[in-house]
């Protein structure tokens, strides 16, 4: 009998509050997959200050999907 | 828990508790000494941590966001400018001198009466610039000026945002910002705490470093000149050093920044969590049911709370509360993981035996006087039925234990190999660095940063409290991170075909270096303080209390401290120049390790690191909670570091909710009483239905300004009053044609919200009919707008708008002889 007299606007903040924590859920896996995927690509705890992010060598020899999304994706 | 445990107490002096604060000071003392000695033992790891310098690009992300949010908080007043920041609003010009910042004014004269406008003397100027309230607008504040001022700051602002003249645009906007802050208090909230703290540390950030209009001139400058490393050019972008090819060396696109402007966000982010986290030691947030009422209060809620809280309130909203709860109390832990990773990464030497020795002694001094603490206050405080010796036992017991657990991640760390029966593919290996990575990482607390502030903006409508607190996020990511999450991002968008991302990210070339910490003109003289001189500097700071406590000298006994740095000053001259050829090797290109340079030179460093131990000491020591037990020394300790904390706009409490939130729904109402008698109801507060936008979008001051003056939240406000009710006398007479009300009523209009409990049994309620229903009224407040001071419209305004003038009989000025004082003050003896 309850749910009968609820109003609308009510139900809104179900809507709300789901909605956030679906994009919560995602977002919190995304991150993650972000912060595993970085870690990979850059070991934390290499002894190094300021790490250059990128070897400082001739440009023709880098390797241009050693980092980020498209080593993800190259994966 | 040994500051909750403080925290926990009567409201009402308990003069046991006060007996005893001489004997906690004592403790608390010990506990400070013992801190110190560990930072003295660890005296390279503090050194490295807070003189380094590292990539800019963080700090230059929080400078971004962090500043669009300091002109939208501003900007989130905008309804109630005039009435807030000018001379015809709620506190006219001499007003707000006087009961803002009233000794700062002391000799200066309101224009009234024969007193001059303007200070009477060089004297009374000094006693202006002493401060702290540095505000045009008590001086200028015509409409016209405030909003002179506000395009002054939106512009510093903006620029600020955009990095063009970083430095001076961050120093602009926080002067501007203050500037209409100190102006009138009445709209603050703890959202203001946060933007004047965090904006200062931004002041002192080489911030326009990056992503910025000042870098990207710069570049172009190099670039002309040739003079700057490019990606596909010598150095990849990181800089090169000078050459036969490159006489002058090439620089870098990122130049690297010190670090500890950034550090100290951190710092303020976790001291905001832990302090607020230990003042919510009310009844309410012990039984889980904060959340259920901060979701209740109609000043917050964006959409009616009431259903959902009826089914959650005694389940999920408790589960929340005491998540809040927890996590604000542990979230400094994530400053523990950082450090943790940081001395792991330095691969700093070995302590010597001495040191060590010396660490595990003030750790051991730590415990044994924070148990020191808690026993003597147990008297006096909640305990929950434990006693004094249990508690002493098992607090002991738990470092002891620890201390075992962080021996055995080093020397033998665990192997986790499987999982619920299933082998792992590769095991883990839970370690020291592991436990910093998870269990004291970035990536849980600040995980539960995020989420909590989420649900807080998502729910409720308390303006730029939120968004202020969330950019800090961006302080905790390094350079390199953000710029791989930046480019990632920018990757994939640019594979979605958005505009303007540029060629390289779309390609996925790597990110760009920051300056290479290898270049020969970056700081590396290793100079420091021995540790004997650390440990004398510490016993004269040490020493300098103690005289303070015992003989209490008619002097300033801080010039203990001052002779201490001065000592200090000049062992470590001595020391620089006995070492002044020497400077470490610059590490080849095929060294294994880096280290990155010193922020500044030796001067450089022993200067910050005096300002960082005195700051870190000043915030600790005002933020002890107001506690019986702490009270024969809070209030001195504090006054040591007040002049400081206030003129760096870094003065803060963070008690948000607590020790309880409310539990009613309180709201002013405004009656006006016209000249035939007729009473009007202004419908000032969210009891009036068009005051009541749902969903509630956009945040407004009123419902605080309400509280505050009605006297809706923790007391204070109540001195607002008369001056509201003054100025709503004013503006009558100004919207009615120059037609004075006879008064004007402020009326505390509340209702209770229904327990958890009450709403599951019997369902949710409609705070309308509620209100209607059990809603109490009182007039707290009554002003008659003939005989009130400064309660009639000036003649000056009248004349504007085309109204007669009223005798002078029947304007009432407030006359306040400042002259008259100030010469009997400064006369002669």
């Amino acid at each position: 009998m309850t749910l009968l007299a609820v109003r609308a606007i009510d139900v809104a903040i179900f809507g709300t509050l789901g909605g956030l924590w679906i994009g919560g859920a995602i977002f919190i896996v995304v991150l993650y997959r972000w912060i595993i995927r970085f870690e990979r690509n850059n070991p934390p705890d290499d002894g190094a200050s300021v790490i250059p992010t990128a070897p400082v060598t001739e440009a023709k020899d880098r390797n241009r999907a050693a980092v980020g999304l498209s080593a993800a994706v190259s994966r | 828990m040994l500051s909750t445990l403080l925290a926990v107490s009567d409201r009402i002096a308990n003069q046991d508790a006060i007996a005893l604060s001489p004997t906690v000071g004592w403790w608390m003392l010990a506990v400070a000494l013992a801190i110190v000695l560990v930072f003295a033992s660890y005296a390279d790891l503090w050194r490295r941590w807070w003189m380094t310098k590292e990539d800019p690009r963080g700090i230059a992300v929080f400078r971004i966001v962090f500043g669009f949010f300091v002109l939208s908080n501003i900007n989130g007043m905008w309804e109630y400018f005039e009435f807030l920041y000018t001379g015809e609003g709620i506190f006219p010009t001499a007003v707000a001198r006087e009961v803002f910042a009233r000794e700062q004014f002391a000799g200066f004269g309101d224009g009234v009466g024969d007193e001059p406008w303007g200070f009477f003397d060089a004297a009374a100027w000094w006693q202006f610039l002493k401060g702290p309230k540095y505000s045009l607008l008590f001086f200028w504040d015509s409409p016209a000026f405030f909003w002179a001022h506000l395009a002054a700051f939106e512009i510093a602002g903006l620029c600020l945002i955009l990095g063009f003249r970083t430095r001076i645009a961050a120093f602009a906007t926080w002067f501007l910002m203050n500037s209409i802050l100190w102006r009138n208090a009445l709209a603050w909230e703890g959202t203001e705490l946060v933007y004047r703290t965090f904006l200062v540390y931004l002041v002192f950030a080489r911030s326009g470093h990056a992503y910025s209009v000042d870098n990207w001139l710069r570049c172009r400058k190099l670039r002309k000149q040739g003079r700057l490393s490019e990606r596909d050019g010598d150095g990849g972008g990181a800089g090169v050093a000078p050459s036969s090819a490159h006489p002058q060396g090439l620089e870098a696109i990122y130049r690297l920044i010190p670090s500890w402007p950034r550090k100290l966000i951190m710092l303020q982010l976790a001291t905001i969590y832990l302090t607020t986290g230990m003042l919510k030691t009310g009844g309410v947030w012990m039984a889980g049911d904060s959340l259920y009422y901060a979701m209740n209060l109609d000043h917050f809620y964006r959409l009616p709370p009431q259903l959902l809280a009826s089914y959650a309130g005694t389940t999920v909203l408790r589960a929340m509360t005491w998540a809040v709860k927890i996590g604000q109390t542990m979230f400094p832990l994530v400053i523990v993981g950082l450090v943790i990773r940081f001395a792991l990464r330095e691969k700093l030497a070995p302590l010597s035996s001495g040191r060590r020795w010396l660490a595990r002694a003030a750790f051991a001094t730590l415990v044994a006087a924070s148990a020191g603490v808690a026993y003597t206050v147990w008297p006096v405080h909640y305990t929950g039925g434990i006693g004094a010796g249990t508690f002493v036992g098992a607090w002991v017991g738990l470092w002891g234990a620890l201390w075992l657990v962080w021996r055995k991640l080093e020397h033998r760390p665990i192997v986790v190999s499987r999982i619920f029966g299933r082998a792992l593919v590769k095991p883990v290996i839970i370690d020291r660095a592991w436990v910093a990575r998870w269990f004291l990482g970035r990536r849980v607390w600040l995980v539960w940063h995020i989420a909590f502030h989420a649900h807080i903006f998502t729910l409720m409508s308390v303006g730029q409290f939120q968004t202020g607190m969330l950019s800090a996020t961006f302080a905790f990511l390094e350079g390199r991170e953000i710029a791989s999450l930046l480019r990632d991002v920018g990757h994939r968008l640019g594979r979605w075909h958005v505009p303007f991302i540029p060629a390289s990210v779309v390609r996925g070339e790597p990110v760009l270096p920051a300056e290479d910490p290898r270049l020969p003109s970056l700081q590396r003289n290793p100079t420091s303080l021995p540790l004997w001189a650390v440990l004398t500097g510490v016993a004269g700071v040490l020493g300098g209390v103690l005289v303070r406590v015992a003989l209490a000298p008619k002097w300033d006994f801080r010039w203990i401290w001052v002779a201490t740095v001065v000592f200090l000053a000049g062992v470590l001259w001595a020391r620089a120049r006995a070492n002044r050829d020497a400077v470490a090797p610059v590490p080849g290109p095929s060294a294994a390790r880096t280290p990155a340079p010193w922020s500044y030179g030796v001067v450089g460093r022993f200067v910050l690191g005096v300002m960082i131990a005195w700051h870190l000491t000043a915030v600790a020591t005002w933020l002890m909670p107001e506690k019986d037990s702490l009270q024969a020394f809070r209030g001195p300790a504090r006054n040591v570091f007040a002049t400081w904390l206030t003129r760096t706009t870094t003065d803060q409490g963070w008690g948000m909710f607590a020790p309880n939130p409310p539990r009613s729904n309180v709201f002013m109402k405004v009656l006006v009483t016209d000249a035939n008698g007729e009473v009007w109801d202004m419908r000032s507060d969210v009891y009036a239905e068009e005051r009541k936008p749902i969903p509630w979008v956009w945040n407004d001051r009123i419902r605080k300004m309400n509280r505050r003056i009605i006297g809706g939240e923790s007391g204070g406000g109540d001195w607002y009053r008369k001056w509201y009710a003054r100025w709503q006398c004013r503006q009558w007479e100004l919207d009615h044609d120059g037609v004075p009300a006879k008064k004007v009523e402020l009326v505390k209009l509340s209702y209770k919200i229904p327990s958890p409990e009450q709403v599951a049994k019997h369902g949710y309620y409609i705070p309308e009919e509620l209100l209607a229903r059990t809603g109490t009224e009182s007039v707290e407040y009554t002003e008659h707008c003939g005989s009130a001071v400064i309660g009639q419209l000036p003649n000056a305004i009248r004349e504007r708008e085309g109204l007669p003038p009223r005798p002078a009989g029947e304007i009432h000025p407030w006359v306040k002889h400042r002259r008259a004082a100030w010469e009997r003050k400064h006369a002669p003896n």
